[in-house]
């Protein structure tokens, strides 16, 4: 008896199911052949003061013949009469604004589209874990595997803590999937000179709030050479291919751009060439070098190398020209 | 092929134990890096002051930081200056010329300082990465000394306020927080929490002018600004790759690098409305005034390429040979000043400017050897009149 009572029970779900599904797949079936008529919004998460494309998605061709007005929250968009779509602002930070197309028929009937447009702020911050000068103004940019910080900042008035994020690098989700109240991921930065970064912010609830997509660069470590002067400090003008040695001794700094910062902290390979002889010469820092000329030479090529040599794009060479 | 003898490389650091290199982490500021007074009496040097020439270059030493003293009843208009490196103060009579040391208290390795208002403190940077730390200093004339007491917070930036006190940042693990430091009671108080950390800061003159904040930019990047004002963050709408930001209560000029295309905007805060300017200008080369219809003077050159812009400039790899506009206030036109190379021979790369307040003067920083330069705007036989 108690038998029989299990396999009824699943017979029914079984059925239920089934008639479900078929409904579903016979609405989806219907909706393909007949598409609904929809407005497609370009961006479809503006920012404040954005313009936004507002255009009538047709593919049934149920607009043939329709006379076409559209109503910017309520009021006629006069140059906008019989075209398929409109140019509109966002408007304000998180204020609702109505689009609606009216589409008059010619057999007299009207069939209203509507959308709704609220801007919020969306912005991504993107702080590579890489080596600039302290006196540098400008942000240090992700190099081949070096790590990369990048936080969501949603704005709809207040900046919002409380929200759910989806994050994807390329094709890769990070996180493993949405992760809540939690705006900032951390990941390696690729081989690819652009990569693409989406972030979507939804409510708790589901409800997408906003989705920004960037491009992020990764760049290759370059080296730029500084005097400095024991008095005054590193100079903030680099010396520009070739250095006119005015005393008898300089000492050169050489400060790596966009250097992944565990590979500058400590690096595999600090080299220092002089001509072509390397600098034996290892004091406590590996990016300064103090010498004075000798001999009858008026110039001589400075070199300095840099790399991690378990990953090679992580590394930079140059050298400049000095005359005395 | 040359022999070449090599030296002891250069070392700032005598334990060894500190980290040499590549510590980005803010150092504590628990090793004093000053040393006491050296009551020795500099040898005083002239400024000539007394030319007609309305471009001026007041110091040879490179400057961590000034502030120009206005005339009173018993005190000319003067200039205080703090000399990089040194921590020296030194003051310029604008009248007379003449430059005398007031404090021969050292502070090595000191980068940056900032006055206040009344030159009576001084907060000041010394040294970059672990090495940095900062100073509040106290003016005595009298004795030729500055009194420091370190500041034990992870500073990224300060300014000086016209009542005599410090806006400053400090950065969190995820934040930067804005205060305002009082040097007479030597207290502080939070002003605003942003969820950025390496950001730039636009500092207002008083507490309750607007400030702007914006993380650090570059030309591969879209940026974004808030507006601070009573504690409360204000997202801009301006935005853009490379932009950063010069403003005040009533307009921000920003510049945008779009499609490797540097273009310069006055935004109008009240109108919510941003202009073109006629030149694309480094906002980082321009001051705006802050009178009822304040000026706003940038220096510029006819720059070759501004497609890396402003990355190229932060990096030194422009050429500047720099000539001073005006501003409209409507941003459409721009007047001609001066042409620096012109008027000194030398070709500048100008930052820091700084408008007077009663804009009749300019002064500025060349960023190529840090020394201090000052435009009469308004000659002295209007200003008379």
């Amino acid at each position: 008896m108690r038998l029989f009572f299990i396999l009824f029970f699943i017979l029914i779900v079984t059925v239920a199911h089934t008639v479900d599904a078929q409904r579903k797949s016979e609405l989806d079936f219907y909706e393909m052949i007949n598409p609904k008529l929809l407005l497609k919004v370009e961006p479809a998460y503006p920012s404040p003061g954005e313009s936004v494309t507002i255009t009538i998605n047709d593919y049934r061709g149920g607009t043939y013949g329709s006379t076409i007005t559209w109503l910017h929250d309520g009021k006629v968009v006069a140059e906008a009469e019989n075209r398929r779509s409109v140019v509109v602002n966002a408007g304000e930070l998180n204020n609702e604004t109505k689009i609606e197309a009216v589409l008059s028929k010619p057999s007299g009937g009207k069939e209203v589209l509507s959308t709704t447009i609220k801007p919020v702020y969306l912005d991504i911050v993107i702080e590579a874990q890489t080596r600039v000068p302290e006196f540098y103004l400008g942000k240090a940019l992700p190099s081949t595997g070096s790590m990369v910080n990048a936080t969501a900042l949603v704005n709809d008035g207040d900046i919002r803590t409380d929200l759910v994020y989806t994050w994807r690098l390329n094709r890769e989700v990070l996180e493993g999937g949405p992760i809540r109240k939690r705006n900032q991921v951390s990941f390696s930065a690729p081989r690819d000179t652009r990569s693409t970064l989406i972030v979507e912010a939804a409510e708790p609830s589901g409800n997408i709030l906003a989705r920004k997509t960037m491009s992020l660069p990764t760049v290759i470590p370059s080296l730029s050479f500084y005097e400095v002067s024991s008095l005054f400090g590193v100079s903030q003008k680099p010396i520009d291919q070739e250095l006119i040695l005015v005393g008898n001794t300089a000492t050169i700094q050489a400060e790596p751009y966009n250097l992944d910062i565990r590979v500058y902290n400590n690096p595999d390979i600090a080299q220092w060439k002089i001509n072509s002889s390397v600098s034996q010469n290892q004091g406590s820092n590996p990016y300064q070098i103090t010498f004075q000329p000798t001999g009858v030479a008026e110039s001589a090529r400075l070199g300095f190398h840099v790399r991690d040599t378990t990953d090679v794009l992580q590394g930079a060479r140059d050298n400049i020209q000095v005359r005395f | 092929m040359a022999v070449w003898v090599y030296m002891l490389f250069f070392s700032t650091t005598a334990n060894n134990e500190e980290p040499q290199y590549g510590d980005l982490e803010v150092g504590d500021t628990t090793d004093p890096n000053y040393q006491d007074t050296i009551n020795e009496k500099a040898e005083e040097s002239v400024v000539d002051v007394q030319s007609n020439q309305r471009l001026q270059q007041l110091t040879t030493r490179p400057v961590a930081g000034f502030i120009e003293l206005s005339a009173s009843t018993t005190t000319p208009r003067e200039v205080f200056y703090m000399e990089v490196g040194t921590g020296h103060v030194y003051s310029i009579d604008l009248t007379t010329g003449a430059e005398d040391r007031i404090s021969a208290t050292t502070i090595t390795g000191a980068q940056t300082a900032e006055f206040s208002k009344n030159g009576l403190y001084v907060m000041v940077q010394t040294g970059f990465s672990s090495q940095k730390e900062f100073l509040l200093g106290e003016l005595n004339v009298a004795s030729s000394t500055l009194t420091t007491t370190e500041l034990y917070e992870p500073i990224t930036s300060f300014s000086s306020t016209n009542d005599n006190q410090f806006l400053y940042s400090i950065q969190t693990n995820a934040s930067t927080v804005g205060k305002i430091f009082n040097p007479t009671e030597f207290t502080s108080e939070t002003l605003f929490t942003l969820p950025l950390r390496e950001t730039i800061i636009e500092w207002g003159s008083d507490v309750t002018d607007s400030h702007y904040v914006y993380p650090k930019t570059t030309w591969q990047l879209e940026n974004f600004a808030y507006q601070i004002q009573n504690g409360n963050a204000t997202r801009m709408t301006v935005s853009g790759y490379g932009m950063s930001v010069q403003g005040n209560d009533h307009s921000v000029l920003y510049s945008v690098n779009n499609n490797q295309e540097y273009q310069s905007y006055i935004f109008n805060i009240k109108s919510k409305t941003a202009i073109k300017l006629p030149t694309a200008q480094i906002p980082e080369k321009c001051a705006l005034g802050e009178g009822e219809s304040p000026v706003t003077i940038c220096a510029n050159t006819e720059y070759q390429s501004t497609s890396l812009f402003p990355d190229s400039w932060y990096k030194g790899e422009v050429s500047s040979a720099d000539r001073l506009w005006e501003i409209s206030h409507d941003g459409k036109t721009a007047k001609f000043l001066i042409d620096t190379e012109q008027e000194s021979g030398r070709k500048l790369d100008i930052t820091q400017l700084e408008v007077t307040d009663n804009e009749a003067y300019v002064y500025f920083v060349n960023r190529a050897d840090r020394t201090l330069w000052v435009y009469e705007r308004i000659t002295a036989d209007v200003n008379q009149n």
